[in-house]
């Protein structure tokens, strides 16, 4: 189907699936361009340890402690 | 004494992805007890720790049982136990220095060195727009 057929039907679309064709288009091109990007309702962990502060300063302890008794 | 900075490549995780999906991981190796082993670790200057994932722990020869000091993490790696392993590392044809890890039961990460102590050790400088990095040792004030 070409553009010609497709825009008269794409008017006719309710303005969410307006909005959802829209998404699809953006995703699709960023997947062409080798960008990726978030999709909704998928879980993306992540395992920096951000601001983990005790736990740098048990390091750091440990390495004085280690470098003390030339222990590894 | 002027100490030349060593210069490495990002590392594209997905060739079909390109330099969307490039990181800065850094060769070195790590010796425990006489065992050495090469490794690849992630400069993440965002994680307070090195984290270390528990195969890479038992390749370089390190007993779980052994590691007496308890390490509290945060994030995803909360839900899992995790102890202090201290290392040598070395990298490239700088001197060895000594890393604390948190060694973690986790195995889908990859090595992270983080802010304490590997930032603490060497100093980096990232060109991501030119998807390459440079890192020396820390200098002597």
């Amino acid at each position: 189907m070409g553009l010609e057929q497709l825009l008269p039907t794409l008017q006719t679309l309710p303005r969410a699936d307006k909005l959802r064709i829209v998404q699809y288009l953006i995703s699709e091109l960023a997947k062409e361009e080798g960008i990726t990007l978030f999709e909704a309702d998928k879980n993306y962990p992540i395992w920096t340890p951000y601001n983990c502060f005790e736990a740098a300063d048990t390091l750091l302890n440990a390495l004085e402690a280690a470098e003390a008794t030339n222990d590894d | 004494m002027m100490i030349d900075m060593e210069r490495f490549p990002f590392s594209e995780k997905d060739e079909s992805l390109g330099v969307a999906s490039s990181l800065p991981y850094l060769p070195l190796t790590f010796t425990y007890r006489n065992h050495s082993l090469l490794v690849s670790g992630l400069l993440d200057t965002g994680a307070s720790v090195n984290v270390l994932p528990y195969d890479m722990g038992i390749q370089l020869g390190a007993d779980w049982k052994r590691q007496k000091i308890p390490v509290r993490l945060t994030g995803n790696l909360a839900q899992l136990e995790a102890r202090v392993l201290i290392v040598s590392a070395k990298v490239a044809q700088f001197a060895p220095v000594r890393l604390a890890l948190a060694w973690t039961q986790a195995n889908n990460i990859p090595l992270i060195l983080g802010q304490v102590n590997f930032f603490l050790e060497f100093d980096v400088c990232f060109f991501r727009s030119q998807s390459v990095f440079e890192i020396r040792p820390k200098q002597s004030q």
